[in-house]
């Protein structure tokens, strides 16, 4: 179980997590929506360390949270350059006794790894990093937008990966602002408020999300689009 | 006016720098200046010397024309770029030129300016990395520093190598084209990586540090050592001139590892080092810069393990 209390974190003295309590199942995909600056890239970022919290604890079976169990997908991933892709990935090693077939994953993707990584596209860096991350094997994963950039084959050869990932046990936290691949695809869906989990929704109420959650939001913009094109 | 306009974008850069060294690095700076262009003067005894130097500030001005990656904007604001160019590396040239004259008593060192002119028309185009296959065993897995350098540099690099093994014979020019060397290897180090690949070594930053320093001293060694092999060969009296440079090449190596790491930001490109790191190249000239790698060796560890421990506490 990875439980999380009393988290509060933020950027300087501005508070973006407010006193979250949350606990995750393993071994399920989970998603994590909220709207834009709910805060859910910070919640991230401070479960893999990279902000420091200014209270709470993360713990996962019982040990606060360690890199070496966790893997960092950022929403836009940077590389150096004058590398190729092959020289990337063989930077990674795998947890674990995973064998990683680098030339056989690049083709399930369709990325050229012997190509500079300043030639690739955007959608190109993002099946890299992706690589990296499934080189890595670590059993928990954090994903940030992982479909963003994403073509629509690379898009179902990803959800594949990830549902097989959850067969072999890992626990995975992704954000999309796709509603539909996350309904698709998890467990349970987690809705980022204000700097808190609002609600967790089951399976059986995935269909309730964009009711609840974007009804608000929709009735907003419709309101606003019929002012301006009225006047 | 337009190449006023340049001069003075140019002094306000050169302000902001000295500004973001901060008052100590400013001062060793501004004395190293003063030390540099005193030696100078003083070297400009015979017109043999001011020739030697005349060839060194030449190729220095060389390689800051062929480095520089404001080409397209020069060439883009301005129809005269090779007017630009030439300003500017005579500004620089200036202290060097009045200096030699007032020392030798005749313009000769002033025929330097025919070669910048000649460097000023030379059109760079903006080429696209090579991509070559750096698998081998020179160049381990994970030194991507030497695998992206070697594709941006490579071909110079491969030059003076050249240059060095064929000029053993003479006394201390292999030597000193392995200087130059370290000095194009010294612009591998202005990239920070991303977060990841810092990451992926899975050690905690004392050992990361460790790893790293190591594998760019074996990377530099290898083609290094050849030429310093042959230099014993040829002048075994001078014995001590190779183990001096190979200390000397390995503390500048640490200085240019720390120095990244000291500033390190993920995927950021930062030269903020770059005239300190200099400062200690000149050592093997200027005696008196001698034990400065030394002291920013110390100083920079202890601001790199500062940096690394938040992002790699956890592999401890």
């Amino acid at each position: 179980m990875i439980i999380i209390n009393n988290l509060v974190a933020g950027y300087g003295s501005k508070k973006v997590l407010n006193q979250i309590d949350w606990s995750l199942d393993q071994g399920m995909i989970h998603g994590l929506v909220g709207l834009n600056g709910s805060g859910k890239t910070t919640l991230l970022k401070t479960m893999y360390g990279l902000l420091t919290p200014m209270s709470g604890t993360m713990k996962l079976d019982d040990k606060p949270f360690n890199k070496k169990f966790i893997s960092l997908l950022e929403t836009e991933p940077y590389f150096y350059h004058g590398i190729n892709g092959k020289e990337y990935l063989s930077l990674f090693k795998s947890y674990g006794d995973f064998q990683f077939n680098s030339d056989e994953w690049a083709s399930l993707f369709q990325l050229p790894l012997m190509e500079l990584i300043d030639n690739y596209s955007t959608g190109m860096r993002k099946k890299l990093a992706l690589l990296g991350i499934i080189k890595s094997n670590k059993p928990f994963l954090l994903l940030d937008e992982p479909f963003n950039g994403l073509d629509l084959e690379a898009s179902r050869v990803l959800t594949a990966v990830l549902k097989r990932m959850k067969n072999d046990g890992k626990t995975i936290l992704i954000t999309s602002h796709m509603l539909e691949t996350l309904t698709n695809l998890c467990d349970r869906i987690h809705y980022l408020k204000n700097g808190i989990i609002q609600k967790t929704y089951f399976p059986e109420d995935l269909s309730l999300i964009n009711k609840e959650i974007f009804h608000e939001l929709d009735q907003h913009i419709e309101n606003k689009i019929d002012g301006l094109l009225e006047s | 006016m337009q190449p006023v306009n340049f001069l003075l974008v140019r002094k306000a850069q050169l302000f902001r720098e000295i500004k973001a060294l901060g008052f100590l690095y400013s001062a060793i700076v501004a004395g190293a200046t003063f030390l540099l262009l005193a030696f100078f003067l003083k070297s400009q005894v015979s017109i043999q010397n001011a020739g030697i130097s005349g060839v060194v500030l030449t190729f220095v001005i060389a390689m800051i024309h062929f480095s520089r990656k404001d080409h397209r904007f020069i060439e883009l604001v301005t129809e005269w770029p090779f007017l630009i160019y030439f300003i500017e590396y005579c500004t620089l040239a200036t202290p060097f030129v009045l200096l030699s004259c007032i020392a030798l008593g005749n313009p000769f060192f002033m025929l330097i300016l025919f070669p910048v002119a000649g460097i000023s028309f030379l059109k760079v185009a903006s080429r696209p990395v090579v991509n070559f296959n750096t698998s081998s065993k020179l160049i381990s897995e994970t030194n991507f520093e030497w695998k992206a350098g070697m594709r941006k540099t490579g071909g110079l690099l491969g030059i003076l190598w050249l240059a060095a093994m064929a000029l053993t014979v003479v006394p201390f020019a292999s030597i000193i084209a392995l200087w130059f060397m370290l000095l194009v290897i010294s612009s591998f180090y202005d990239e920070g990586e991303p977060r990841e690949m810092v990451e992926s070594y899975q050690l905690d930053a004392v050992k990361f540090l460790k790893v790293k320093i190591l594998s760019q001293l074996k990377a530099f060694f290898i083609p290094a050592l050849p030429v310093l092999l042959l230099f014993l060969y040829f002048f075994p009296e001078r014995w001590w001139v190779m183990i001096l440079f190979m200390v000397f090449s390995a503390l500048n190596i640490g200085v240019f590892v720390l120095s990244k790491y000291a500033v390190w930001r993920s995927a950021e490109i930062n030269r903020s080092g770059n005239i300190v790191n200099a400062m200690c190249l000149l050592g093997l000239f200027l005696p008196f810069f001698l034990p400065l790698p030394i002291a920013v060796i110390i100083k920079n560890y202890r601001r790199s393990l500062h940096n690394l421990k938040p992002l790699l506490h956890d592999y401890h």
